[in-house]
């Protein structure tokens, strides 16, 4: 009799455990924003409309293309319920071409970090989401020392609504003016409106199926339900022949 | 003698009520068995093979209405990209130019492009469909799929994923953190979806719609007219031009598919980034 009630008991634990890997596996998949890390974009577009002051200065809209790679802290709550995630831009590398003073590389400041964050807009709901940086950039261009490379002191604000992360086929923009200065710290000239696109396809990969591991726990259902009704069917034969011999 | 005679006819009895008991028992285990093994059966077959949601095409979730409220002509802009890539100027630009000859243009935003949503398209009688989707090349390299916003789940629509109907895709192909949704594979509109489309025109935005004809000839096969897609990737930005430049083309002007086509790519060019080039089948529409 005690081994019988062993058995039922395994039986049964055999049972719930099924029931619950079953339930773990049905529970889709959850959105929400992912653990520390870093993202690469491979194809960002900077739209720089730059003013060059001076007797040879200039106006010019510069388009550069090439990667942004951001690096996320973990999510925070900072205390109002929007979950926040803080931002830098780690490294960028735009290449682009001057009508006057040819081929340039906008580059992420060597000495000033680009920060910025991430922030849901309504308590409890990721997307759309409000995100910036304070960008500090380099722009190196083949003009004599020492207009070769310009940089911004004060960071150019740039703000975009996010639907995902990375924020793939946002644009960050903000129209405020930000000046320029040399290698000497002289102001040269200002960024006027300034746009930085994550360009993204509105593609994606598929992601092989695992048959076996589709038709698992359906295998295992019923043969759990098999090995019960035999169970059952032995128990019953066993307390039968039992009281037969009584 | 009489006694002994008595007790062997009882022992008898008593055998024969046995037997007939364990007869009993034997009959009704094995119904028992039969039941629980057929009930079993059943339970798996109706998840494996059946699709508990709703199977009708559900309510737009914006209808814009023609200028002659009069006509029959239906279009669809299933906005699958409004979760991902929202572009409202392109949703309204594009309903301007339809409603203006006439068109009801039904928009289904992203949440409601389910499985089930594909499945009851074709016998929705719409005359244009816009599928402003992701979409991409499976891994056989000639398979194209097309994007629900339905997460993936390993319990959900396992029939169609066994006989590669549906498959796990995702978009964020460089995210650390993956999130699955189910795509509809040409197979499953071949074989799942109800009725015929209407001599429908089918634009597919999303990326490598036409880089093979999987796709496009299933979509012919099922009544459709014309597809026209991508031969490769495309950008959010750059297919929304495209198309809204295409549809001015192909409806306002009442260019044939060729010459919409044609045109559109000499104004709005390749894709910057992709260099891909929009294209329709078949190609002697």
């Amino acid at each position: 009799m005690k081994c019988n009630t062993r058995v039922a008991k395994r039986t049964c634990l055999f049972v719930m455990t099924c029931t619950f890997v079953l339930a773990i596996a049905s529970v889709p998949n959850a959105l929400c924003y992912p653990p520390a890390g870093s993202d690469y974009m491979e194809r960002t577009t900077a739209t720089i409309e730059l003013q060059i002051y001076g007797p040879s200065g200039f106006y010019e809209k510069i388009t550069a293309t090439g990667p942004t790679t951001v690096s996320r802290s973990d999510p925070y709550d900072p205390g109002d319920g929007r979950i926040m995630i803080d931002t830098e831009i780690v490294l960028m590398n735009l290449v682009g071409n001057s009508f006057y003073v040819g081929p340039i590389t906008v580059i992420e400041s060597s000495s000033k970090a680009s920060t910025g964050a991430i922030k849901q807009q309504a308590a409890g709901v990721d997307f759309p989401a409000d995100s910036f940086f304070d960008v500090f950039i380099e722009i190196k261009s083949g003009l004599p020392f020492p207009l070769g490379t310009l940089h911004n002191d004060d960071p150019k604000n740039m703000t975009a609504v996010i639907y995902r992360i990375p924020p793939l086929g946002s644009t960050y923009e903000r129209p405020e003016i930000i000046y320029l200065k040399d290698e000497l710290e002289n102001i040269v000239g200002a960024m006027l409106a300034t746009r930085h696109k994550v360009e993204a396809p509105v593609g994606g990969i598929a992601i092989p199926v695992d048959k076996l591991g589709l038709l698992a726990p359906y295998v295992g259902l019923a043969s759990t339900t098999l090995a019960v009704t035999v169970a059952a069917a032995v128990y019953v034969k066993r307390v039968k022949r039992k009281k037969e011999k009584q | 003698m009489k006694a002994k005679g008595k007790s062997g006819g009882t022992k008898a009895q008593i055998r024969a009520l046995k037997e007939h008991e364990r007869r009993i028992s034997l009959v009704v285990t094995v119904i028992l068995l039969t039941v629980i093994l057929l009930v079993s059966g059943f339970l798996i077959h109706s998840i494996l093979f059946s699709s508990s949601e709703e199977e009708n095409l559900p309510q737009p979730t914006l209808q814009f209405k023609p200028v002659n409220s009069k006509s029959e002509l239906k279009a669809a802009i299933v906005d699958h990209l409004s979760l991902t890539f929202p572009n409202e100027t392109f949703v309204q630009a594009a309903a301007n130019i339809l409603t203006q000859v006439n068109y009801t243009v039904d928009y289904f935003s992203g949440e409601k492009v389910t499985v089930n949503f594909y499945k009851s398209l074709p016998e929705s009688g719409y005359k244009l469909i816009i599928f402003r989707v992701h979409s991409g090349l499976a891994p056989d390299r000639n398979t194209i799929f097309m994007f629900t916003s339905e997460p993936y789940s390993k319990t959900g629509y396992v029939g169609e994923q066994l006989n590669d109907q549906v498959n796990a895709v995702t978009y964020d192909i460089h995210a650390s953190e993956r999130p699955l949704y189910f795509a509809v594979l040409p197979k499953f509109i071949k074989e799942c979806a109800k009725g015929r489309f209407n001599d429908t025109v089918i634009i597919l935005m999303g990326c490598r719609g036409l880089e093979t004809e999987s796709l496009a000839s299933t979509l012919i096969e099922k009544g459709a007219k014309v597809y026209i897609g991508w031969n490769g990737s495309v950008s959010a930005s750059h297919t929304d031009t495209a198309t809204t430049c295409l549809l001015h083309h192909l409806i306002t002007e009442k260019q044939t598919i060729k010459q919409a086509v044609e045109n559109t790519m000499k104004e709005t060019g390749p894709d910057p980034n992709y260099e891909s080039m929009l294209t329709y089948y078949p190609t002697e529409t």
